[in-house]
């Protein structure tokens, strides 16, 4: 008797815990829907499916995520297809992140690529430290 | 009842666990990626991830296509100063010299580099600085080692055979406009520079043949 008891006792316990983890989980996803959606949109940026990652990306900028991952990831699919975009989005990450010279360079080579030649070159000669 | 508040105790530890690791598997994610999310650190950037050299190289190409040629010369002279081995810029220098007029300049670029570093394009072009220069043998080569690869290529074959006959070279270049006209015997332009040709090593019979051709 006092053993059943027992074992009764250790699977509510059990399923206490199994309910709160799953609470857990729950709250993270309604918590953190702007981080899911980044993921999300990184998994598909990574198949270079660039058309579908941008709409999450851009919910999840809309949510409040505003971390230099998003906007790297969301400038680097703008420039995977092919849209000038890419340019204001790696202008505001500068903004936030001017010493960035990853992005920097990307800007600079977007802003070629659209034939935008005297800013790219203004980028470059930012990113050599001979600002004009 | 102090078993009761133990478990308690150990319940809430728990859940605070389980809230707390899925929180901190998120910071792992960005931290994994380089970044601390939505703080602006200076750590972000890693200048070392794309040398000077490589943005030196990419703003010269960018100030070519904005024909700013001079910048685009100075910014491939600083890259090349720093890595005297990067044939490509220097053909790319070259290429930018011929766009300003400077042919001089560019055989002068193409001259330091060997020969099979250069692709076609940039290779006729020091071919054709070469006819103007009137150094026909240096061209000729040239030409020859192409022609070798591509012998289809009528128009190559052309030149030669121009360059030839501007050379009094007058039965090589005979050859070469011949093996035109195997191609094209309809082309009167090529047939008409060929009967010049003809005029000019004194065989006149012959051109008059040939531009009679032409006129029919």
């Amino acid at each position: 008797m006092n053993t059943t008891m027992k074992y009764k006792q250790y699977l509510a316990f059990a399923l206490l815990l199994g309910a709160s983890a799953l609470l857990a989980i729950l709250c993270y996803h309604g918590l953190r829907q702007d981080m899911i959606l980044f993921r999300k949109g990184e998994q598909l940026r990574v198949r270079q499916d660039f058309g579908s990652a941008i709409p999450l990306f851009v919910k999840s900028f809309k949510l409040g995520n505003s971390s230099p991952q998003l906007l790297k990831s969301l400038g680097d699919a703008y420039s995977g297809a092919g849209m000038p975009l890419s340019i204001d989005v790696y202008r505001l990450f500068l903004t936030k992140y001017p010493q960035d010279h990853t992005v920097r360079i990307r800007l600079a080579r977007e802003l070629a690529r659209h034939g935008r030649y005297d800013e790219a070159v203004l980028e470059y000669r930012n990113l050599l430290g001979e600002k004009r | 009842m102090t078993t009761h508040i133990l478990r308690t105790i150990y319940l809430l530890l728990f859940i605070l666990l389980i809230v707390s690791s899925a929180e901190s598997a998120e910071s792992l994610r960005n931290q994994s990626l380089g970044v601390a999310i939505g703080k602006p650190s200076p750590t972000v950037s890693s200048s070392d991830e794309i040398p000077d050299w490589i943005a030196r190289w990419e703003l010269a190409r960018v100030l070519s296509h904005a024909k700013r040629y001079d910048e685009a010369i100075t910014e491939y002279r600083k890259l090349l100063a720093k890595k005297p081995d990067l044939h490509e810029a220097r053909t790319e220098l070259a290429n930018v010299m011929a766009w300003q007029g400077n042919r001089e300049g560019m055989r002068r670029e193409l001259e330091q580099l060997p020969l099979n570093k250069i692709d076609d394009k940039t290779r006729l072009m020091l071919a054709e600085s070469y006819v103007i220069q009137k150094e026909y043998g240096r061209a000729e080569a040239i030409y020859r080692e192409y022609l070798a690869r591509r012998a289809d290529d009528l128009n190559v074959r052309l030149k030669l055979a121009e360059m030839l006959s501007w050379g009094k070279n007058y039965d090589a270049s005979l050859t070469e406009y011949e093996r035109i006209l195997k191609v094209r015997p309809d082309d009167i332009q090529v047939r008409r520079k060929y009967a010049f040709v003809l005029i000019w090593k004194g065989n006149m019979d012959e051109a008059a043949n040939e531009l009679r051709k032409t006129l029919e």
